[in-house]
């Protein structure tokens, strides 16, 4: 069961003591563009969620091997963003042949591939040395802060759009960036970072 | 953007309307995770402002003159392959001469290989375009990239460490927090307001609500678009009464006005006349 318990940890650790959305600042830009679009919301999710787990499984378990292990992270990265190609060609192949997918679904899917997310979990994995069950977790966790962040972004977007208290300049986009400010701040308090001393 | 306004951009309006009016950071949120998470100092942004827009060239010279015959989600990959391609030997020559540079970067450097920035543009202006319009649009874009990258960098150097490049500037308490991408945000949301401010002011001719949040009130996709299961296939399934966004968007804006009646400014006005 430990390795169980191993997944589980790490899926909460990314998702809530170091978010990795708001903590490290990974995938704001896609964030903020897709909580923009609610209808998108599954689709992204899910599709997220598929890319990050099995690229992070695939590249965990590449990582076992000692000639690869060994090598520094210029060349895990170059690895890394090799095997996502490999998955998403393949997803792309398999969703268009089999599953008769559309060109705007197509387009969606290539759009969550190139999601910063997505490679950065391989990569954090292999530098924090984590085990195969760690790197399933933490792609778990990843994902699941991902659509964490669509729905709190997307709430105050609601908010922002609505209020009309909010000076001109900052109306929009300004104040999405300084809200997700604060959401990161939260975030960063609540896993125990000093901010302002 | 019709034929005609195309033919009548020369490279010094392109770069100044692309870099600086349209910014791609400030009005439309592309790339802004490098920016957040780790342009904390002004080498630092140099650093990523310079590969960003070299990548970025390289990118849209590609898609277009050899990668247009492709399909979309094929170039996708192609983007990424070639980014990775152009990023190891800046990586390899910034470990070699600048590591500890190299190493509070982390792993945000090698992450431009999938920034959202390069494959908006390729797709949005690269493949649609000739060569020499797509280089104007790399450089114009890169810049604008580049331009906010240097001002949250060195505002969030003064601030954390009361220093800009390597200098000291001030001998109040650094901020460390402005490191973090709490930090980031909060100069991105400030930038971002002061030029919306001066866009408005002296381009007032050009649009300044670029990025509108109307569609944040759509409904959820489980009603409008998903997977039909019962015929095996991954389809689109658009209900006609949404097909108009724009009249769906006004009607959720209406509707959320009319719901939370807020106090806007010609009330506000009106009430101050009435007084």
């Amino acid at each position: 069961m430990s390795w169980f318990f191993d997944l589980l940890t790490a899926a909460v650790y990314s998702l809530l003591i170091q978010n990795i959305i708001f903590n490290s600042g990974l995938a704001l830009s896609e964030t903020v563009r897709t909580a923009r679009r609610p209808k998108f919301f599954l689709m992204y999710g899910v599709s997220v969620l598929y890319f990050s787990l099995t690229t992070s499984l695939i590249c965990s378990l590449i990582n076992l091997i000692p000639a690869v292990k060994s090598l520094s992270m210029i060349w895990h990265m170059a690895i890394f963003a090799v095997i996502l190609a490999i998955v998403t060609f393949a997803t792309s192949v398999f969703a268009i042949v089999v599953l008769k997918a559309n060109k705007k679904f197509m387009n969606s899917l290539g759009m969550c591939a190139i999601n910063s997310l997505v490679l950065a979990i391989p990569i954090i994995n292999s530098r924090s040395a984590l085990s195969v069950a760690s790197s399933v977790g933490s792609a778990i966790g990843a994902a699941l802060a991902f659509v964490l962040a669509l729905l709190f972004v997307n709430s105050a977007m609601r908010k922002i759009a609505s209020n009309k208290d909010i000076p001109k300049s900052f109306r929009g986009l300004p104040a999405v960036f300084v809200y997700m400010a604060l959401l990161a701040l939260a975030f960063n308090c609540l896993s125990g970072q000093e901010s302002f001393i | 953007m019709d034929k005609k306004e195309k033919v009548g951009l020369t490279l010094p309006r392109m770069l100044f309307k692309g870099s600086f009016v349209y910014s791609p950071v400030l009005t439309q949120s592309i790339g802004i995770c490098t920016i957040v998470a780790i342009c904390f100092t002004l080498k630092i942004s140099l650093i990523v402002s310079i590969t960003l827009t070299f990548i970025l060239l390289i990118n849209e010279i590609m898609a277009s003159l050899i990668l247009k015959k492709l399909s979309r989600w094929m170039r996708i990959i192609c983007y990424m392959l070639l980014s990775t391609l152009l990023l190891i030997p800046i990586m390899l020559i910034l470990d070699k001469n600048y590591s500890q540079l190299n190493a509070s970067m982390g792993i945000y450097l090698p992450l431009l290989a999938v920034n959202s920035l390069i494959v908006i543009r390729c797709e949005k202006y690269a493949v649609k375009n000739n060569l020499k319009l797509s280089v104007f649009d790399a450089l114009s874009a890169g810049l604008g990239y580049g331009v906010t990258a240097i001002i949250v960098g060195g505002i969030r150097e003064i601030a954390a460490f009361g220093t800009l490049l390597g200098k000291t500037v001030t001998e109040l308490p650094g901020y460390s927090g402005m490191a973090l991408p709490f930090g980031g945000l909060i100069v991105l949301g400030f930038t971002a307001a002061f030029h919306k401010w001066f866009v408005k002011k002296y381009f007032s001719d050009q649009p300044t609500n670029t990025f509108p949040l109307r569609t944040a009130f759509e409904t959820p996709l489980i009603r409008e678009e998903g997977l039909n299961i019962t015929t095996g296939t991954l389809s689109i399934l658009s209900d006609p009464a949404v097909t108009n966004e724009e009249a769906l968007s006004e009607k959720t804006e209406k509707d959320a006005s009319e719901k939370a009646p807020v106090k806007t400014e010609e009330n506000a006005e009106k009430d101050g006349d009435n007084q």
